[in-house]
């Protein structure tokens, strides 16, 4: 019978002789890896409070029998005049009344073919990668082309519970000031301003990393709590590639991609 | 390439990579899967560096662990045995010993693999692979017994070429 030192000593035969060639691509995607896990932590951080903040409220609501508290300029996470890049609108996002519900996509087929009668005339996607929701945020990544060059997009529909997860401009501050100094071709900026049927819009140019990778992220809070978030990078951090900046600055304008966060095609 | 990677963060990636890499090819069998592993290793130490760059080798053991061991979990039920290997390397003297090895390795149960892993490659007490993995010591002795017979189960008659 094999002893265990004999075990020992076959396991380290049997790979002793293993170099891996691809320990520098590896350490390269590791880091781009890494910038895309910091950007959704900062979308899981404000989601993650919001489900916390919705079941309490709920909580709230079967014990008193009333509606939770709503979200608004009072929230503990942006109090008055803390906003830091520009400063919020003083209009508190929308609140939720029954009339204003509207039903949004609920499968990556229908954000897809939603966005596809949105996008520009011209541009190009590939790669389009559905993520698996189960948290009940729907999200759509896909490589954008408007014809200089492929960038990571993505289509994030939140729903209603996460209401409370609609990240203020100070609370984008607060989660980018610990990230590592980077240059860029623009500067981060964000700005929230109030739209017309009630729904609240943020407009925000994220921090970048030392290559000038970044993304334009524009957020619209409907008034039922709704939240549809469109982003666009300018670059592509997925395999096989593991390219990173492809663009000087990501495709498009705040005003064009407001209009498609905005449309009303999203309500089915 | 890497000039926003925190201080110290580089040094201990290509210095530990490779060893990472090692005990990720024995747990997953395939050389595909350890890459991708180990970058998805390399990715969490990197966003928690600052915390955790006392105990880097440690954190990233765990990352590793729980990263497999998950793994294995969402893969499970899809899963197929396999005798071939998608190793891209040119063979060496051992070739064939790391082939049988990953082989009788796969078939193993993911948590009996990781304990024979850590256990042989690692060196590492069954304290502290108990420790790694969120068992008792007893659990973790229970597990090396029944993978031991099962690994020598599955190398059979070849484990007289491997003592050559």
């Amino acid at each position: 019978m094999m002893t265990e030192e004999e075990i020992a000593r076959l396991f380290g035969r049997a790979v002793s002789n293993v170099d891996w060639p691809g320990i520098d691509s590896a350490i390269m995607g590791a880091q781009r890896q890494a910038r895309r896990l910091r950007r959704r932590r900062r979308v899981s951080l404000a989601a993650g409070g919001a489900l916390a903040a919705g079941v309490a409220g709920v909580a709230v609501a079967v014990a008193t029998g009333t509606l939770p508290q709503l979200p608004g300029a009072t929230s503990p996470h942006d109090p008055a005049g803390a906003s830091t890049t520009t400063p919020a609108p003083s209009a508190k996002p929308p609140s939720p009344t029954p009339s204003q519900s509207i039903s949004t996509p609920t499968t990556g087929a229908q954000i897809l073919a939603t966005l596809k009668t949105l996008l520009p005339a011209g541009s190009a996607i590939a790669n389009v990668r559905p993520l698996n929701n189960t948290n009940g945020i729907l999200t759509l990544e896909l490589d954008y082309n408007d014809g200089q060059g492929a960038v990571d997009f993505r289509v994030v529909i939140s729903p209603p519970i996460y209401r409370d997860g609609f990240v203020t401009c100070s609370q984008v501050q607060q989660m980018q000031q610990h990230f590592v100094p980077s240059v860029r071709s623009e500067p981060q900026s964000c700005t929230m301003r109030p739209l017309p049927d009630g729904s609240t819009e943020e407009d925000l140019v994220t921090d970048a990393d030392s290559q000038g990778f970044y993304d334009l992220d524009v957020s619209v809070l409907k008034p039922d709590g709704t939240e549809i978030d469109i982003e666009v990078a300018n670059g592509n951090l997925d395999p096989p590639s593991y390219e990173t900046v492809t663009q000087a600055k990501p495709p498009g304008s705040f005003a064009e991609w407001s209009a498609v966060a905005d449309s009303p095609a999203w309500h089915l | 390439m890497t000039d926003d990677a925190p201080s110290g963060y580089l040094e201990f990636a290509s210095a530990r990579g490779t060893q990472l890499f090692r005990v990720a090819l024995l747990m997953c069998g395939d050389w595909y899967e350890a890459e991708d592993l180990v970058q998805t290793t390399l990715a969490k130490v990197f966003v928690a560096w600052t915390r955790v760059r006392r105990n880097a080798e440690g954190y990233a053991r765990q990352v590793m662990l729980n990263a497999f061991l998950s793994q294995r979990r969402l893969k499970r039920s899809s899963e197929l045995p396999t005798t071939e290997f998608r190793d891209r390397r040119a063979p060496d003297i051992d070739a064939d010993l790391r082939m049988t090895l990953l082989t009788a390795l796969r078939e193993l149960p993911p948590r009996y693999r990781a304990v024979v892993v850590l256990r042989y490659l690692e060196d590492h007490s069954v304290e502290s692979v108990a420790a790694l993995m969120g068992a008792t010591p007893a659990a973790v002795k229970s597990m090396n017994t029944r993978a031991l017979a099962l690994l020598r189960e599955k190398l059979g008659s070849d484990l007289d070429l491997l003592r050559s």
